[in-house]
């Protein structure tokens, strides 16, 4: 059998790339690269991955700024990275003081403690690695690339975290709620035996405190917060309808009735005092209190909705914003004006209310609500 | 998707010479009806359409010469010009003949022009072009702001100051019947006057465009007797009416507790939102969504639980959340808004 074209380049390269095929084909089909995690890499292959990743973290992250809110010696900004880091991250990282989880060290990459990557890497490239995680590792990506607030309290932590001890991780993550060993017990059970809403209040209480005010603004305040409004929006992060990569995870282990429950729980929290008002900012928090009350032709009066008491009554899905914390309420403010996020069937309407806000409208919002008294009856007509 | 898709290449097919008859009708309705210029209800519309009523058959004059001469110029044997005769040709038909047409136009239309801008007016009004409505106010005899928006209503017989401004981007304010058209812009203020001289309903539109929801940027126009509009001014001076069925009361009750107030106003309610149009009297005016929809009950529902459907774009997000029979209330109460 005399085969056609041998004769020709043309024909010998046509012969040459089909049996390429061939061979690769046969080659994916019996698989003989042994690709199971127990093996090392061969020679040289960890350092070019590793390189590369490096790299590619530098690459990639250059040109990223942290928002003008983002203050790396927050405290409150570190706790909530805290939080969310035991929640997260520490299973598979490990925590200061304490080894990541055995079930991890058989992953190829294993997850390295984070000392000295969070020392190595600058803020942009923490931020870049949280906010996209890796390819072909177990790292995930964050949730929503939209959670700029999120993003930056994990960087603020992990640049804290080349210096901590396992005492000063366990204040921070947990606060006041920290069990007694952190390392022995992982589980945390306060009050009831098995009373899971005292399991679950306490991994509420590790940001948002035990009294509902959010350990010194690590996280919203919850306490007196509306009960409707926070049933409505447990059920949005725990379906993905309000991204979160803090949130989320938390929401999505419960039930439905364990979510009214909670909200009735911190419904039924007193509401603590308003932040004391500076009377440094005192034109600030006028100029809020003036959008706030009466909006202008372009934004809609925040207190319309959000006003509490008076002869009004308001719908229980608006939440009570008086009183909250200054950097959430600030935040969420851009978020709300940047894009349209999910929530209580309202959620739109703030995204139209906040669409026009300038950044030190934002500010001066968030200085008036952060100091309104939240028993205050207003009525926004006065 | 698939139906289509047949759809429009049988479209892509049609014959141009047919499509274009099957237009014709419609082409032709332009003529008439509550907004043309060619049905004139104002003095500055009557006038351009006696304009163009000289200007047409005086340019199908000269364009059937100018043809008519190009047809003969092709069907005669060629034959050399003499030069002079050529000269003579091209200064008295090229230059003298279009500079004293078009000169003679230019004077006439100062005239005109002269004519149509008032300096006498009764009533000023002020209109500032929103994304996508008309937020206009009437100066009532006291020298009080009267919010009218999305309508337009004007006594027969005399002259009206309209204060032109805009938001954001630039808008054209038109009612055809009744005048030309003046842009709204940004940082500006423009002055127009209208003389209504025929009582009826018009319409108006945007008349540049301006953003997604152009098109569904309309206003009714309204001719009235004059004390038929003092009467109607001064009721729409007036503070809202309580609401009088219980179904009113309750929308009244929704329309503070879901935050409405927070973008319209309803005087002589805590509403006081600056954002969206002044509702104090939506219950009395023809359409709803600036010129969109008939104003009725069924169209208050639409309108409250998906603006976006009938005007993309809108601002007024959707309260498509609340319950039909919540709906029902707001609407009520609003239809009561009289």
């Amino acid at each position: 059998m005399r085969l056609p074209g041998l004769h020709s380049r043309r024909g010998q390269a046509g012969w040459i790339a089909g049996a390429a095929v061939v061979v690769l084909a046969l080659f994916v089909w019996v698989a003989p690269y042994n690709i199971a995690a127990r093996l090392p890499h061969l020679p040289g292959v960890s350092w070019l991955l590793h390189t590369y990743m490096q790299n590619a973290v530098r690459t990639w992250s250059l040109g990223t700024e942290a928002p003008d809110w983002y203050d790396e010696d927050d405290p409150a900004l570190v706790r909530l990275g805290a939080g969310h880091f035991e929640t997260g991250c520490a299973p598979c990282h490990g925590a200061p003081g304490r080894p990541p989880n055995p079930v991890t060290r058989g992953m190829r990459p294993a997850p390295p403690p984070l000392d000295e990557p969070a020392a190595d890497y600058a803020p942009r490239e923490l931020h870049w690695i949280v906010r996209n995680g890796f390819k072909y590792t177990g790292m995930p990506a964050w949730p929503s690339a939209d959670r700029e607030d999120e993003l930056w309290a994990l960087v603020a932590f992990l640049r804290d975290y080349p210096a901590l001890d396992a005492e000063d991780y366990a204040a921070l993550a947990y606060g006041p709620s920290a069990p007694p060993d952190l390392n022995a017990a992982r589980r945390i059970t306060f009050g009831g035996l098995n009373d899971r809403l005292d399991e679950l209040t306490d991994t509420c209480a590790r940001c948002h405190g035990e009294d509902g005010l959010g350990r010194e603004g690590t996280a919203p305040r919850l306490a007196g917060q509306s009960q409707a409004y926070m049933e409505e929006t447990l059920d949005a992060y725990a379906s993905g309808l309000r991204p979160s990569g803090i949130m989320e995870p938390v929401a999505a282990t419960l039930s439905q009735a364990e979510i009214a429950q909670l909200a009735e729980h911190y419904a039924g929290l007193p509401a603590g005092p308003a932040a004391p008002a500076d009377p440094d900012r005192d034109a600030l928090i006028t100029e809020g209190a003036a959008l706030a009350k009466l909006g202008d032709a372009e934004r809609p009066s925040c207190l319309s909705c959000h006003g509490e008491g008076g002869e009004v009554r308001r719908n229980p899905l608006f939440p009570r914003i008086a009183g909250q914390d200054e950097r959430f309420l600030l935040v969420w403010l851009r978020l709300w004006r940047d894009r349209p996020f999910g929530g209580t069937p309202y959620a739109q309407v703030m995204h139209e209310a906040a669409r026009w806000l300038t950044d030190a409208q934002t500010e001066a919002l968030a200085a008036y609500f952060s100091t309104l008294d939240p028993e205050s009856r207003s009525d926004p007509a006065e | 998707m698939q139906s289509g898709e047949g759809t429009s290449l049988r479209i892509v097919h049609h014959p141009r010479g047919r499509r274009l008859i099957v237009l014709m009708p419609l082409w032709l309705a332009g003529c008439d009806g509550p907004q043309s210029w060619l049905a004139p209800a104002g003095r500055g519309a009557d006038t351009v359409a006696g304009l163009f009523w000289v200007v047409v058959p005086a340019a199908a004059v000269i364009w059937t010469v100018v043809i008519g001469l190009a047809v003969y110029a092709g069907a005669i044997t060629p034959r050399p010009h003499s030069e002079k005769g050529a000269s003579r040709l091209i200064l008295w038909g090229g230059i003298v003949a279009p500079t004293a047409t078009i000169f003679a136009l230019m004077v006439v239309s100062l005239f005109l022009l002269r004519d149509v801008t008032g300096n006498s007016a009764d009533l000023t009004l002020n209109a500032r072009g929103e994304q996508w409505w008309w937020r206009l106010a009437y100066e009532d005899p006291q020298g009080r702001l009267v919010p009218v928006p999305n309508e337009l209503r004007l006594p027969v017989g005399h002259e009206a100051e309209i204060l032109l401004t805009a938001n954001r981007v630039i808008h054209s304010f038109w009612a055809p019947t009744l005048g030309g058209k003046i842009d709204m812009i940004p940082g500006r203020e423009n002055r127009m006057t209208l003389t209504p001289t025929t009582p009826g309903v018009y319409r108006g539109q945007c008349a540049e465009f301006c953003g997604e929801a152009h098109a569904q940027m309309a206003f009714p126009v309204v001719v009235m007797q004059p004390d038929a509009f003092d009467d109607w001014l001064a009721g729409q001076a007036q503070p809202a009416r309580a609401p009088a069925t219980e179904a009113a009361r309750r929308g009244a009750e929704l329309f503070l507790s879901e935050g409405c107030g927070a973008c319209h106003t309803v005087r002589g309610t805590p509403a006081s939102g600056e954002v969206g149009p002044d509702l104090t009297h939506v219950g009395s005016r023809l359409t709803i969504g600036a010129g969109v929809l008939e104003t009725s009950r069924e169209a208050l529902i639409d309108w409250i639980a998906a603006p976006e459907v009938v005007k993309p774009g809108a601002r007024m997000p959707g309260y498509a959340m609340l319950s039909e029979a919540e709906l029902g209330y707001l609407a009520d109460y609003l239809m009561g808004l009289e």
